[in-house]
């Protein structure tokens, strides 16, 4: 696991490039942190460093599902758990589907609502905390390798 | 000519017989924000669940309201996108078995644009061009129409929609859901300038909005600045231990900044844009203080302000039909292979 104090929306957005950098077709994505802590941001900056058109980027809070394509291949699933009340609620929206075809990379914010997942453990966890001046975030990544091949974000500083 | 209008991409089913593309004989709207009051906003499967039960029942009762049987009918309308899929699709399934066993013509409508048309109902035509802004907990979408059909999109939201900031602030301050009211009520006994609150400025001539500032600063405006890194982290207080008159004016003073938001940007349009008249559709527009704003703006820009009457602010199918009227007039239909969609852009076809 690895810990940054992100200092300003900017630093946010590096992360996100960082994560994406590491991330493959098949991966969950789970992001926890209260109203505001920069989970959309994150997830905006890691969809756009991936390819989706970032007209098509957007808060999920309404749609519960948003759907970005990648380029040639692949897509990212957007997905805001805040009102579903557990695992069981993903199914209906099409986890299967996503789980199966494995060109999906599947971002779920408010992850902790619908632990645990039903069928895969997520690649990454990423926690965020509001704190004075910014935001704290914790990154755990499911493979170490991963997690040592990531490179920080530039304007992170040591918590 | 009589339309009957079929709406179900969110949570209300709602069916609509309209003379022409203005003269609405029933509007029936079951809504079932009851259902998902606890959820703090829509579930999509408690919503489509919902949808099945009330379609038969919701038609039925549009056509009694309005007089008439199926056999009177001459088209069918149906907003087909955008919205939740589950819930999309079971009005156009309908719009689709009524259309096939009827033999009449199926229009599938564009949700957005059928908000732009809400101003037109029970009412004068719309005079073209018009700046349109769509306000919902779902869109903050600024256009460009030169006729009711097709609309270019100047400006939209790069992050959370106004209404959904307005049900986030409603969750932060304890007000309720939906937030829009409950802002709206809480603010009367607030003051609007008591808290400096962030208006969004996007770079350039950009016409986009963005609201995700706003409700951050809001959340610290009202529990302080954070204490404690990491895991650690609180807030120094909560919303509960604030004084009524405080949460009273963090709600005024929250309400200011989303419509002042708003309207820095349609006034922006209307300098850049030839426009005869203002059109303002989607449920944030029954806000008194955001009504109040754009009439100054028509006002001053002397343009013709058309804002859907509240009944056709929020959805409804009174505005699909009266559309879908119109799209039917200019030769256009959908066949049966009409397909309910999650997304589609609003600059991408007419209906």
């Amino acid at each position: 696991m690895k810990s940054w104090h992100l200092p300003h929306v900017d630093a946010t957005r590096e992360l996100g490039r960082c994560i994406a950098s590491q991330l493959r077709p098949g991966d969950i994505v789970a992001i926890d942190g209260d109203l505001g802590a920069g989970k959309t941001t994150l997830v905006r900056a890691l969809a756009e460093c991936m390819g989706a058109d970032p007209k098509e980027i957007g808060s999920p809070s309404f749609g519960l599902v948003h759907e970005y394509a990648l380029g040639q291949v692949g897509r990212i699933i957007h997905l805001d758990a805040y009102r579903l009340s557990g695992p069981e609620d993903l199914l209906p929206l099409g986890w299967s589907e996503w789980m199966l075809e494995r060109d999906c990379i599947v971002v779920i914010e408010w992850a902790r609502r619908v632990d645990p997942l039903p069928s895969q453990l997520p690649a990454v966890r990423i926690s965020m905390w509001h704190v004075a001046q910014g935001r704290d975030v914790e990154v755990c990544w499911a493979d170490d390798q991963r997690g040592a091949g990531m490179p920080p974000p530039a304007s992170g500083e040591s918590p | 000519m009589l339309t009957l209008g079929i709406e179900s991409s969110c949570d209300e089913t709602a069916a609509a017989v309209v003379h022409g593309d203005r003269d609405v004989r029933s509007s029936i709207v079951a809504t079932q924000h009851e259902l998902h009051v606890p959820y703090a906003g829509v579930v999509p499967e408690i919503a489509s669940r919902r949808h099945l039960e009330c379609i038969t029942p919701v038609i039925d009762e549009a056509l009694r309201t309005a007089g008439v049987t199926f056999d009177d009918l001459n088209a069918i309308a149906v907003g087909h996108a955008p919205g939740l899929i589950g819930s999309l699709l079971i009005g156009v399934s309908a719009a689709k078995a009524l259309a096939w066993s009827l033999d009449v013509p199926l229009m599938g409508v564009h949700h957005l644009l059928a908000h732009l048309h809400a101003p037109a109902l029970d009412n004068e035509p719309i005079q073209y061009p018009a700046i349109g802004l769509l306000a919902s907990g779902g869109h903050t979408t600024l256009t460009l129409q030169h006729e009711p059909m097709h609309a270019t999109v100047l400006g939209q939201t790069i992050d959370d929609a106004v209404g959904e900031a307005f049900d986030k602030a409603g969750t932060l301050l304890g007000a309720g859901y939906p937030g829009g009211p409950a802002i709206e009520r809480l603010a009367q006994r607030g003051r609007e300038d008591a808290i400096r609150l962030p208006i969004a400025r996007i770079r350039g001539d950009s016409l986009d909005f963005s609201f995700a500032g706003l409700k951050t600063a809001l959340l610290y405006a009202a529990r302080g600045t954070p204490v404690g890194r990491g895991r650690e982290a609180r807030f120094p207080r909560d919303v509960d231990s604030l004084s009524d008159d405080m949460r009273a004016d963090l709600a005024a003073s929250f309400q200011w900044t989303a419509v002042q938001s708003l309207i820095r940007q349609v006034d922006a349009a209307m300098e850049q844009h030839e426009a005869q008249s203002l059109i303002g559709g989607g449920g944030v527009l029954c806000n008194t203080r955001l009504r109040q704003e754009l009439e100054q703006l028509a006002q001053r820009h002397q343009v013709d302000l058309r804002i859907a009457a509240p009944k056709y602010c929020v959805d409804n199918a009174a505005m699909i039909a009266g559309l879908g009227h119109i799209a039917c007039a200019q030769g256009h239909h959908s066949d049966l292979t009409l397909q309910a969609r999650a997304r589609l852009n609003l600059d991408a076809q007419g209906c």
